[in-house]
């Protein structure tokens, strides 16, 4: 018969593999950022390579953020619910806002917000600013034009007996990928996965609102209308 | 010219952070590879750097502890901690730590908030 760890310690030690991982990619990822610094720091660099740069940083943002979502994801997942911290949710959208068009230089991205309460506090710790950053992009990334214009709204709303906020991103022009429009986690699950790309961030949306208590929804809103996402998470106290 | 201790265990971080803040005009007066490391050497230094740059996770001693120490030493030491933990910054600041940086981050932003620091030395 076979010794056993208990599956706490496992859990814990898997957190710890993705911190050591998340920050040996992180670190490469720096020297990365910096090398490619010093390429564009050269004046006499032409147009087409500093366009090459700008773009490959633009990458090394995305790595970055995916490496973030592993961690962060482990984390909560050994978590207590409890030791979250309280998050200003529209804190988390200016911060989203001022950093989300790093990861599209190609794009021209405008943000208008259009019901934003400066008591809107949730449940969340740095995994609300992940969910809300992530929001924007996945956003962003369903709109295929160069020219992208979001409304934002943060509003009150109810999930069984919790009461909770809920982060509305709409978008005249995206469409949805089909996995995206699945109602809960087991449909998504009872879908062909193979089908399933770029799916990352709409998946880590949907895995790490749920483990917060909340949820994160893909809709469509007609044609021609475009879609939205809905991300709830639990009201929290003031801090 | 503003000088400049670096404090990572990845030889590779250290090289390209020396090579692009002496482009940039920094003294790069020395290197640490951990917290023990870089208190040694602070110490034994009767010139001060005017800015540390530490990371978080490294053998011996870790960026937290080292800058705790550091503190202690010199209330007045301005300390940038730069960590791909983000969850290490308000350990960080309670330590005396004077800004904070999450991995990777653009040398642009690290140079400001060297300005920054310096500007009130």
């Amino acid at each position: 018969m076979t010794e056993s760890h208990p599956i706490h310690g496992i859990d814990r030690l898997s957190t710890f593999f993705m911190d050591l991982l998340s920050h040996d990619v992180l670190n490469n990822n720096q020297a990365v950022l910096s090398y490619l610094e010093l390429v564009l720091a050269n004046p006499d660099l032409d147009a087409k390579a500093r366009d090459y740069a700008e773009k490959a940083i633009s990458h090394v943002r995305t790595s970055t953020v995916l490496v973030e979502h592993a961690k962060n994801l482990m984390a909560a997942r050994t978590a207590d619910p409890n030791s979250f911290r309280p998050i200003d949710l529209m804190r988390s959208v200016m911060l989203a806002i001022k950093e989300v068009p790093r990861f599209f230089p190609t794009k021209k991205i405008r943000v208008r917000v259009v019901q934003g309460p400066t008591d809107a506090y949730v449940l969340g710790d740095a995994l609300a600013d992940d969910l809300v950053l992530n929001a924007f992009i996945d956003m962003i990334r369903t709109d295929p034009g160069d020219e992208v214009a979001i409304d934002v709204r943060i509003i009150k709303s109810e999930q069984g007996s919790k009461m909770c906020w809920s982060l509305v991103l709409s978008d005249p022009n995206a469409v949805l990928r089909p996995g995206m429009k699945s109602e809960n986690l087991s449909a998504l699950l009872s879908q062909d996965n193979t089908k399933m790309v770029k799916m990352t961030g709409f998946l880590f949306a949907s895995i790490a609102s749920h483990l917060l208590g909340g949820e994160f929804v893909a809709k469509e809103l007609g044609t021609g209308q475009g879609s939205e996402f809905v991300l709830t998470l639990v009201k929290a106290g003031k801090p | 010219m503003t000088s400049v201790l670096i404090v990572d265990d990845e030889l590779f971080i250290v090289e390209l952070y020396r090579d692009i803040l002496q482009l940039r005009g920094y003294k790069v007066m020395g290197t640490a590879f951990d917290g023990e490391e870089a208190l040694r050497k602070y110490n034994n230094s009767d010139d001060k750097p005017d800015v540390i740059i530490m990371d978080h996770r490294m053998p011996v001693m870790n960026g937290v502890d080292a800058t705790k120490e550091i503190i202690r030493l010199n209330p007045s030491q301005k300390v940038i901690f730069v960590s791909a933990d983000v969850l290490v910054e308000k350990e960080a600041r309670d330590a005396g730590a004077a800004d904070f940086l999450p991995k990777p981050f653009r040398m642009d932003d690290l140079i400001e908030k060297m300005e920054k620091i310096s500007r009130f030395h």
